[in-house]
C-alpha cells in the first residue's frame, strides 16, 4: 500500500514539476462586460434612428450564426450569402458540417440538399431591422445600456444593450415557411446592436435567450448578424446552373 | 570502456528501446513543453537538446544525434500515413522504408539490418498506439481506441454513453454509434418502416438520403484478447436517456430510431429546412421564439421517438422525477411533490455540510436557473437557487465534485468562463473560482480521498490560443493545482466510466473531427517519470563516456 501511494505521489511530483503553475481564480473576465457597459437614457432612440436609416438599403450581404448550447454541446448554423429587396435571396447555410444552399427570385425559391434542389416557400420577411423596429415599438426596453465602441470587421460601431420580451403581436410574424404557430410563452430576450459610427446604419445585431427543454435543461441561443455591402451595384444575381438543368429536365 | 565494448552496447535491443525512448521523449516531453509554455517551451527544448549534445564527447556526438534525429524523423514519418488507405499505405511504407534506410546507412553510420529493426519497432508501436495518442502517457494508459468511421459530416463527434453490461455485473460498456454498412434490401424496408412511423416525419424520396446519415447504435466491451463490438439491446439502450445518443445538433437536427430485426438504427433528419431557419434568422425580434419553439418541438420529437424504441421516457432518479412543475416520486420511501422551475434532474449530492443536512439534495435546472431541493419528510422545499444570465447562461453542463473529501460537493458550471459555486450552511452561494480563460471548461471527475481529482480541458498557459488540452487538477486555497496534463487537443465528451475495472476509474471520451472514441485508464507504470529518468541518464551515460575519454587520454 505504501509503495503504491509512493509511485502515486512521485508521479503527482514529476508531472507537477514538468507541467508548472497552478491556475488562480481570475474574476476580470466574467465581469467584463457587465462592468462596462452604462445605461444610455438616450440609447432607444439612437437605435430607433439606425434602424430607420435602413430605410434606403435595397441590397445587403449577411454572414451570420445560430448557435444552440444544450448540456455539453454547442451547435451552429451558419448563413452567408446576399438579398437583393424585395424578393431575391442567394445565401449558402451550413447545419452541422452539411452545405446547403438558398437561391430565392420572388416566387421562385428553392433549397438545395445534397445534389438535389427541392421547391421551398418563399421567404416573406427579408429586412432583420423592420422585425427589430417593431419590436421595439411593441415592447420597448425599460433600459438600454450603452457598451464601449467596437470595430466590426473595420467599421467603428456604437454598442447598445437591450433586454426586451417580443408580445403577442409579434408572434405570428415569423417565417411564412414556419408552421410553429402554437406559440405560448413570450420569450425574453438580449440583444446587442451595434451602430457604424460612420453612416449611422445598423451593422450587428446579436440576440442571446434560453429556453427550459424537458429532460434537457436550458438550451442557450445566440444569433448574431452582421451586415455589410449595402447597396452594391455589382451584386448579380444569377440562377445557379445546376438549378436551372435540373428543372429544365423533362 | 573499449571501443568494441560501446560498439557491443549499439545491439538491437538497445537500439530499439532506444529508439522508442526518443518516440515517447517527443511527444511526452518537447510537444507538452512547446505548447503549454509557447517560445518559451521553443528556448526550454532548444536547452535540452544542447545540454544533451554537450554531454556526448565530440566522437560519439556526431553519432548519437544523427541516430537521434533518425528516429524521430521515422517516426514521425510512419504516423504520416495512418490517414490513408491501406493500399497506399503499404506503397508508402514499403517507399519510405527504402528511402529512410539509404539514407540512413549513409548518414547515420549504423547497419542497415539494425536501422531496418528499428522502423520496424518503431511501426510495431504506432499500430497499437498512433503516434499522437502516445502523449496519453503522460498519465494515462491508451485501453481502447475504436474507429467507428462514417463519411457524414453532421457528426462532429460521436456521442459516448456507458451502461450497466449486463454480462459483467459491476461492470460498464460502451455505447456509441458506428457509421452504418449497407445491407441488402433495408432501403426498402427502411422505407417502409417509415411510412409505418408517422413520428419518423420523413418521405420516402428523403429515405434513401437519409440512410446516408443512418447509424447503428453498438455497444463495446471488453473481451478476452481485444474489445467487442456488438448490436446494442433494448435491454442496455433503455437504461439510458433519449438525449445521450441524439443530440447531434440538437435542435437543428432531429434524431429518429428503428428497430430493426437485430439492432437499433438511428438516423437524423432535419428539424427544419434550410429556408425555415433563414427565416427564423432574418427576423430577430422573434428569433428567440422560434427558437424556443425549435427546441421543443424537437426534444418532444427525439423522446417519443426514444420511447418507442426503449419503452424509456421520462428520466427517473432515485425514484424521482419532474412532471408539471413539480418533483415527484418517492425517496427513501417517502412521497414528494415539491413545485420547482426545473426541467431537468441534475442529481442527488449533498451539497450542505453534514452538520447541516446529513441528507443529500436534490438539485434541478429550469430555465436559466438551478435549484437546490432539501427532502425531510416534514417539509420538502427549494432551499437555494443559482440564476444565470444570458451572457453567462446555465446549462447543464456542470459537474459535481467534492473538493476537499469532506464530502460535499461543489459545483463546477461551464458557463464561458467556467466557474466553482459551493453552498453555504446558510443556503446561499459561494464562487470559489472562476476561469481567466474563456475556453477552460470542466469535463468530469476522478474520486479521491482529499478532494476529487477535477478532469478539465484547459489552453496552454502562455498561448493565447484558445485550443484546450486535457488536463488534472486539485482544488487548494482557491487554486487549481495542476496534477498533470495530456497534449492532446480534441478530446470532448468526457466520462468517467468503469469498463475494464470495477475499482479504478477510466476516462471515456469521444474525439473530435475525428470519429473515434478513446478509453484510457490511470497508469500502473509511471511513463512520463520513466522517459524523464531516461533523460537524465543519457546525459549521464553521456558524461561518464566524456569523463573516461579524458582519463584515457590523461593516462
Amino acid at each position: 500500500m505504501k509503495k503504491k501511494r509512493m509511485m502515486w505521489l512521485s508521479v503527482l511530483a514529476s508531472a507537477m514539476l514538468l507541467t508548472g503553475c497552478n491556475l488562480v481564480s481570475d474574476p476580470a473576465l466574467y465581469n467584463q462586460e457587465t462592468v462596462q457597459r452604462s445605461v444610455t437614457p438616450d440609447g432607444l432612440n439612437q437605435v430607433s434612428t439606425a434602424l430607420s436609416s435602413m430605410a434606403d438599403v435595397k441590397s445587403y450581404e449577411l454572414k451570420a450564426s445560430m448557435q444552440a448550447h444544450t448540456g455539453r454541446f454547442v451547435q451552429t448554423v451558419q448563413f452567408y450569402g446576399s438579398v437583393k429587396l424585395p424578393s431575391e435571396v442567394s445565401m449558402d447555410e451550413t447545419i452541422g458540417g452539411a452545405n446547403y444552399l438558398i437561391y430565392q427570385d420572388g416566387s421562385f425559391a428553392y433549397e438545395k440538399d445534397g445534389n438535389r434542389w427541392s421547391p421551398m416557400q418563399p421567404l416573406t420577411a427579408l429586412t432583420p431591422w423592420q422585425s427589430l423596429s417593431s419590436l421595439l415599438s411593441v415592447s420597448p426596453p425599460k433600459v438600454v445600456y450603452q457598451l464601449p465602441q467596437q470595430t466590426v470587421v473595420s467599421w467603428l460601431c456604437d454598442v447598445y444593450q437591450f433586454k426586451t420580451v417580443a408580445s403577442g403581436t409579434l408572434l405570428g410574424g415569423m417565417g411564412a415557411t414556419s408552421n410553429m404557430n402554437q406559440r405560448t410563452v413570450p420569450r425574453e430576450a438580449l440583444y446587442t446592436v451595434w451602430v457604424d459610427t460612420t453612416d449611422g446604419k445598423l451593422r450587428q445585431i446579436e440576440v442571446q435567450s434560453t429556453v427550459g427543454v424537458p429532460g434537457l435543461g436550458t438550451t442557450a441561443f445566440d444569433a448574431k448578424e452582421l451586415f455589410f455591402g449595402f447597396n452594391n451595384p455589382k451584386l448579380k444575381f444569377k440562377i445557379p446552373t445546376d438549378l436551372l438543368s435540373q428543372i429544365e429536365r423533362p | 570502456m573499449t571501443e568494441s565494448t560501446w560498439r557491443r552496447w549499439l545491439s538491437v535491443p538497445f537500439l530499439i528501446l532506444y529508439a522508442l525512448w526518443v518516440m515517447v521523449f517527443y511527444q511526452l516531453v518537447f510537444t507538452a513543453w512547446t505548447l503549454q509554455y509557447s517560445y518559451f517551451g521553443i528556448l526550454l527544448v532548444i536547452a535540452a537538446s544542447l545540454l544533451f549534445m554537450y554531454a556526448f564527447p565530440l566522437r560519439d556526438r556526431r553519432l548519437v544525434v544523427r541516430l537521434t534525429l533518425f528516429c524521430l524523423m521515422a517516426s514521425i514519418g510512419i504516423a504520416s500515413f495512418a490517414g490513408e488507405s491501406l493500399i497506399w499505405r503499404i506503397i508508402d511504407f514499403i517507399v519510405f522504408v527504402g528511402l529512410a534506410l539509404t539514407l540512413g546507412r549513409v548518414l547515420v553510420g549504423v547497419r542497415t539490418l539494425r536501422l531496418f529493426f528499428i522502423i520496424v519497432a518503431l511501426t510495431i508501436v504506432q499500430i497499437f498506439i498512433p503516434l499522437h495518442d502516445l502523449r496519453n502517457l503522460a498519465f494515462f494508459n491508451v485501453r481502447y481506441i475504436g474507429h467507428l468511421a462514417s463519411p457524414d459530416p453532421q457528426v462532429p463527434s460521436l456521442p459516448v454513453a456507458a451502461v450497466s453490461d449486463p454480462v459483467r455485473p459491476g461492470m460498464q460498456e460502451i455505447v456509441t454509434l458506428r457509421g452504418h454498412r449497407p445491407i441488402k434490401d433495408e432501403a426498402q424496408d427502411l422505407v417502409h418502416l417509415m411510412n409505418q412511423n408517422p413520428q419518423a416525419g420523413t418521405t420516402i424520396e428523403s429515405a434513401i438520403q437519409e440512410l446516408q446519415h443512418s447509424y447503428d447504435v453498438v455497444a463495446i466491451r471488453p473481451g478476452r484478447l481485444r474489445f467487442i463490438t456488438h448490436y446494442a439491446t433494448q435491454r442496455e439502450l433503455s437504461q439510458l436517456p433519449f438525449w445521450s445518443l441524439g443530440l447531434m445538433d440538437f435542435p437543428f437536427t432531429t434524431s429518429h430510431f428503428l428497430n430493426l430485426q437485430d439492432r437499433t438504427r438511428m438516423y437524423v433528419s432535419l428539424s427544419a429546412d434550410p429556408g425555415t431557419l433563414l427565416s427564423m434568422l432574418l427576423s430577430p425580434g422573434t428569433v428567440a421564439q422560434s427558437m424556443a419553439d425549435l427546441s421543443l418541438k424537437t426534444a418532444s420529437t427525439e423522446a417519443q421517438n426514444w420511447k418507442q424504441v426503449t419503452g424509456h421516457q421520462i428520466d427517473v432518479t432515485d425514484g424521482l422525477s419532474l412532471q408539471g412543475g413539480y418533483l415527484t416520486g418517492t425517496y427513501q420511501g417517502l412521497p414528494v411533490h415539491v413545485r420547482t422551475r426545473g426541467v431537468a434532474i441534475l442529481g442527488v449530492y449533498h451539497l450542505l455540510p453534514q452538520n447541516v443536512d446529513a441528507n443529500p439534495q436534490v438539485v434541478v435546472e429550469g430555465n436559466n436557473v438551478i435549484q437546490v431541493l432539501s427532502l425531510p419528510p416534514e417539509r420538502p422545499h427549494v432551499i437555494a437557487t443559482l440564476k444565470g444570465s444570458y451572457l453567462h447562461p446555465l446549462t447543464t453542463d456542470v459537474v459535481f465534485a467534492d473538493l476537499t473529501g469532506k464530502h460535499r460537493d461543489a459545483l463546477l458550471v461551464n458557463t464561458v468562463p467556467a466557474q466553482i459555486f459551493q453552498l453555504t450552511s446558510a443556503g446561499e452561494w459561494q464562487r470559489l473560482w472562476v476561469s481567466g480563460r474563456d475556453s477552460f471548461r470542466f469535463e468530469t471527475v476522478f474520486p479521491r480521498k482529499g478532494g476529487d481529482l477535477l478532469i478539465a480541458n484547459a489552453p496552454s498557459l502562455i498561448n493565447t490560443s484558445p485550443t484546450r488540452y486535457l488536463g488534472g487538477y486539485i482544488y487548494h486555497n482557491g487554486q487549481l493545482q495542476r496534477v498533470f496534463r495530456v497534449y492532446y487537443p480534441n478530446y470532448v465528451d468526457l466520462q468517467t466510466v468503469h469498463v475494464t475495472s470495477a475499482t479504478r476509474p477510466e476516462l471515456l471520451t469521444s474525439v473530435f473531427a475525428h470519429q473515434e472514441i478513446v478509453l484510457l485508464g490511470l497508469q500502473r507504470v509511471p511513463w512520463l517519470w520513466l522517459i524523464e529518468a531516461g533523460y537524465v541518464l543519457a546525459i549521464a551515460v553521456g558524461l561518464a563516456r566524456r569523463l573516461q575519454l579524458r582519463r584515457r587520454v590523461l593516462r
